[in-house]
């Protein structure tokens, strides 16, 4: 990228700011007259010249063309004018002048409009070439980056630039035509006055911007020092301890007292710089008209001038000090603008950045199949330069499966990196079918490599596109299906220098999947994740999930038959205190305080206020004396919480144990109980509903805080009695309770089949319901859309809604999605136990099958496996060094010394 | 009293927490669950895969392991604030022995993740988990050690 910000703007923007520059220049006698007009005006029809005899008229609106005397001198006329009356020629004049107003608005609208969207185009480029950059970063740059930097120098930090680029060329152009223009004008009404503007001019541009720079500086030191001081004082709240234990706290009380007095003298400088700076425009700026009246009064008075001339003049020098305040503006703007393109540049451009070929778009089946990736005498150094993988080489080829063994941090881990060229080797080579892995473009390799690590990361989405995410290679756009919106963001793109490939087209390699289109790759998503052990996983989430919007009301037909069904069986089977029914006369102890209050729920809405904080409940709450108690139990909450809980750090993970509070909201319950904590107290409203928050979402089986009596069952189902019985029309549509005949659309799947909670504390009551629950929905047939429910499963940033056992699962599972010629599995489960491990492991490589029908070369790294003969080679690691090679059928042989025949002999077989 | 409160007694009383502070046991508590089991219904199998223990905190329960001969042969009587299957949960092994319910049993079922996170934490629970090992190894080795001195006599007989 261009090193200068100018010349950045310059080449990809030239023609449009050519044309801004043209519009300036059209501009500008429009400018001009609109200057001239007054003078006009006054001279003529008010003081009268030209209008002194009676009757006397003046020529308008005529049209032609006298040619200079040095081409002849002949003049045209292609209107002859109309003749108007003093009152007339005002009028028009006027309306002129009022035209000209309209015609530079116009202008101005127009170019700022036109600047606006050139700056947006140019930082839409900016953007995305500083994002294709950090896509194109050599993985081993990503250690040293802080995620958090780069999307800030991304958003933010060039933001400011966007403005810039517009007003780059123009701003300075137009301003110093402005300037030069009034200038030119009072240099046409009188030298003299010219020559007095010009000078204060002079003055001005020569001043303020050094004074103003001055001014920089200083507002620079001010951060730096007050910066230093937000140190310090961190240091001494950190440090109490020393401070008190040393009697430094008077030393403390000096150093922060200097720190003060420096950021003091340095504000004082600022305003002493500001206010010169203010004061000298001022005067620049008030000392002029003064001027222009002694000298031009003179002159009039001296006939020199006239009044029209002096007054126009005056008129222009109004227009000078203001363009001469933006160009100063400017100036500044571009030295920060500057200053700022160097510094992202100097950020991103240190990296030597991956060649755009590897990166280019491929066809979907573009890559041809991979017989042997093989790494030869590969030793491994992390970034400290530590040796962490010995010399070791290893092949692997299309059909045999490979097990390296070892604990964390064995070496064996950044052998299977270095495989999928996800770290450098120090020395020695990987190829893929003898091509230097470092060689080989992106899509080449993505799809020939299936690659699952022990750390997946996730972006926002569902948990489909999750697992479809090894699959976005290549849109398949259709040739003109495209709507005129997208024929515009594509349109816009191009000019932005944006790639043109729009996201909203079907990425997905089904080529490499082996399916034809998107009903194909769902049975195949089903098979997958069901050998993953996923699927259970799905389902349950799916479980949580509510019915979608649009549902066929014979499968809600079925669904409620599906309800007596289940529980049929569950009679049958003789566990019918597995499940606790939702009744309306009775308090169901596994539900929440407040889905016993409403036995119901409001259906989820993003604007409405949530049911806990209705004003309705509250009311009825009150009514009946509940609220006082169920106020007391949330304060009782908070206590026993906060005890629990309140001394552990942020972030620490046993803080989401906490279930009933979320973690970001304990400090603001430690900063409420000391002042609202005793029992009965009454509390301001917002502390009210905080406390009632924790009521609501109590559950006595869960929580076993032992806070729930019968009688407060009772008083909390007599108030449900109440709810139901006055409940007020807005909210008679969002609120659906419990019915013993029809679904609720506003619960879950799984509380509409069972109508009911488990009991969680009951010995197997959530493993016999849900196996039972199972077999109701397979016999209904409607798994399938439990697990569609759970694909739609909105994951969070990162996953986070996900365990890290189903995070490593989905990665799994991504990895043989696409039926990869190497599958490398690198501690790719290690969330679960060595059996659980082991099985899925197995079942996976029992399916896997590579796009020519082979069995996929297999390396997987783990701690231990059982049984390992289920690997054609097994190779031990140790701190770093191959230990122990053992192929099936053979005796084992030590690695960890090899004599030199077998190091020549393993490089023979292996090239 | 709240529940919780009779929880930490019972746990108290476990030679494994008791070198514990109130506050910490009460954590314990609080992140585990209350369950409940009728007569003769079965806690866990011997060579099941186990990710919790538990604290009997009312009823009692019997072990039972299973000889290579397949005969069942009891073990050991869990009796109220006893702690079974921890065994499971500090290392990543199948369950050595079945637990059943020989009363109606009300357990607290600590479960690994929070067990571990909560050692994680608080390095005085796995110090003193550590010791409570340890004196279990000692004891283990000088059973062994008199077993195999008895054992040594006889064949000298």
């Amino acid at each position: 990228m261009e090193d200068n910000l100018f010349r950045y703007a310059w080449r990809h923007s030239r023609r449009q700011q050519l044309w801004l520059i043209c519009a300036v220049l059209v501009s500008l006698p429009f400018y001009y007259f609109s200057l001239d007009l007054p003078k006009a005006i006054i001279n003529g029809p008010i003081q009268g010249t030209g209008f002194t005899a009676p009757g006397a008229t003046h020529t308008a609106m005529q049209i032609g063309l006298q040619l200079p005397d040095w081409l002849g001198g002949a003049s045209f006329q292609f209107f002859p004018g109309v003749q108007l009356d003093r009152v007339g020629t005002l009028v028009y004049l006027c309306m002129l002048f009022l035209a000209l107003v309209l015609i530079n608005g116009a202008f101005k609208l127009q170019i700022s409009t036109y600047k606006g969207l050139l700056g947006e185009r140019l930082l839409r480029r900016l953007r995305y070439q500083l994002v294709d950059m950090v896509l194109r970063f050599p993985l081993a740059q990503f250690r040293r980056l802080r995620s958090s930097e780069v999307a800030t120098i991304v958003k933010d930090e060039v933001e400011p630039l966007g403005g810039f680029f517009g007003d780059a060329f123009v701003q300075p152009l137009l301003l110093v035509s402005q300037a030069a223009t009034a200038m030119a004008f009072i240099l046409l009404q009188s030298v003299t006055l010219g020559l007095v503007a010009a000078a204060i001019v002079a003055v001005q541009l020569l001043i303020i911007p050094r004074l103003r720079r001055k001014l920089l500086v200083l507002g620079r030191q001010r951060q730096l020092t007050a910066r230093l001081l937000a140190g310090r004082i961190a240091e001494i709240v950190e440090g109490i301890a020393e401070v008190r234990t040393n009697d430094t706290s008077n030393w403390e009380r000096a150093e922060i007292a200097s720190r003060l007095g420096r950021i003091f003298f340095i504000r004082m400088d600022i305003y002493q710089w500001k206010f010169l700076v203010k004061f000298i425009n001022n005067l620049l700026a008030q000392v002029t008209p003064f001027i222009f009246y002694l000298v031009g009064g003179y002159l009039a008075i001296v006939g020199q001038v006239d009044i029209g001339q002096l007054v126009a003049v005056i008129a222009a020098y109004k227009d000078l000090p203001t363009p001469l305040k933006e160009l100063i503006d400017w100036d500044q703007a571009r030295l920060d603008a500057q200053l700022r393109y160097t510094q992202v540049l100097d950020q991103f451009s240190s990296a030597s950045l991956l060649d755009p070929e590897l990166q280019a778009l491929a066809p979907a089946d573009s890559a041809p199949t991979v017989h042997e990736l093989s790494a030869h005498e590969v030793s491994i150094r992390d970034d400290a330069g530590m040796t962490v993988l010995e010399p070791v080489s290893l092949s692997l080829t299309a059909g045999t499966a490979t097990l390296a063994t070892g604990a964390a941090g064995c070496g064996a881990e950044y052998l299977a990196e270095a495989c999928a060229r996800l770290v450098e080797p120090a020395s020695g080579r990987v190829l893929v079918d003898g091509a230097p892995i470092q060689s080989l473009p992106d899509s080449f390799l993505a799809r020939s490599i299936g690659y699952a690590g022990a750390q997946p990361y996730f972006g926002r989405g569902t948990l489909r596109h999750a697992l479809l995410y090894g699959l976005y290679h290549a849109p398949d756009s259709p040739p003109d299906g495209r709507d005129a919106t997208r024929q515009r963001n594509r349109h816009e793109a191009r000019l932005s220098g944006n790639t043109e490939h729009d996201v909203e087209d079907d990425w997905i390699n089904y080529t490499a999947t082996g399916t034809s289109g998107p009903d194909d790759l769902t049975d195949r998503l089903r098979r997958v994740i069901t050998a993953v052990e996923l699927e259970g996983d799905i389902y349950r989430i799916g479980l949580g999930g509510r019915f979608p919007e649009a549902f066929p009301p014979e499968i809600e037909a079925r669904l409620v038959a599906a309800r007596d069904d289940f529980r049929a069986q569950l009679g049958a089977d003789g566990t019918q205190r597995f499940v606790e029914p939702f009744e309306a006369e009775r308090y169901t102890a596994n539900a929440t305080v407040l889905e016993n209050l409403v036995f119901g729920l409001r259906a989820p809405d993003a604007q409405a206020v949530p049911m806990e904080r209705d004003p309705y409940l509250d009311e009825q709450l009150e009514k009946i004396g509940l609220r006082v108690r169920l106020i007391d139990m949330g304060r009782q909450i908070a206590t026993t919480l906060i005890e629990l809980f309140g001394d552990l750090q942020p972030g620490n993970p046993l803080l989401e144990r906490m279930d009933i509070i979320s973690p970001d909201e304990l400090p603001q319950y430690q900063a409420l109980l000391p002042r609202f904590g005793k029992p009965g107290e009454a509390v301001p409203p917002d502390v009210a509903a905080a406390l009632l928050k924790l009521a609501y979402a109590y559950i006595e089986p869960r929580h076993h805080l032992g806070l729930l009596d019968k009688t407060l069952e009772q008083e909390i189902l007599a108030a449900r009695q109440k709810f139901r019985e006055g409940l007020p029309p807005s909210l008679t549509e969002v609120v659906f309770f419990h019915e013993p005949g029809r679904l609720n659309p506003a619960a879950s799947i799984q509380d509409n089949i069972l109508f009911g909670r488990i009991a969680v504390n009951v010995a197997e009551a959530p493993e016999r319901v849900s196996a039972i629950l199972r077999q109701t929905l397979d016999e209904l047939g409607l798994t399938t859309a439990v697990v569609e429910r759970g694909l739609a499963f909105e994951i969070g940033s990162g996953g986070k809604g996900l365990s890290l056992a189903q995070r490593q699962k989905i990665s799994l599972a991504r990895a043989t999605l696409k039926r990869p010629d190497v599958l490398i599995l690198n501690r790719a489960l290690d969330a679960l136990e060595t059996v659980s491990q082991s099985a899925i492991i197995g079942r996976v490589m029992d399916a896997a099958t590579r796009r020519d029908g082979q069995k996929p070369a297999v390396l997987c790294v783990v701690s231990s496996f059982e049984p390992e003969d289920r690997f054609d080679r097994v190779l031990a690691f140790s701190e770093g060094r191959l230990i122990e090679t053992r192929e099936r059928g053979q005796p084992a042989r030590p690695g960890a010394e090899p004599t030199k025949e077998e190091r020549a002999q393993a490089r023979a077989g292996a090239a | 009293m709240s529940v919780l409160k009779t929880e930490v007694e019972l746990l108290r009383r476990v030679s494994f927490f008791a070198g514990m502070d109130t506050t910490r046991l009460k954590l314990l508590a609080f992140t585990s669950d209350v369950i409940t089991y009728d007569a003769s219904q079965i806690m866990f199998r011997q060579g099941d895969v186990g990710d919790s223990a538990y604290v009997i905190l009312e009823g009692e329960a019997e072990a039972r392991v299973r000889l290579s001969n397949g005969n069942d042969v009891p073990v050991a009587r869990i009796r109220t604030g006893d702690l079974v299957g921890e065994i499971a949960v500090l290392c990543d092994i199948p369950r050595t022995a079945t637990v059943s319910a020989v009363s109606a049993v009300k357990a607290l079922r600590i479960q690994r993740e929070p067990f571990f996170e909560l050692m994680h934490q608080f390095p005085e629970i796995a110090i003193s988990i550590a010791r409570v090992m340890a004196e279990r190894v000692a004891q283990t080795t000088s059973d062994l050690v008199h077993v195999k001195e008895k054992l040594a006599a006889e064949t000298a007989r």
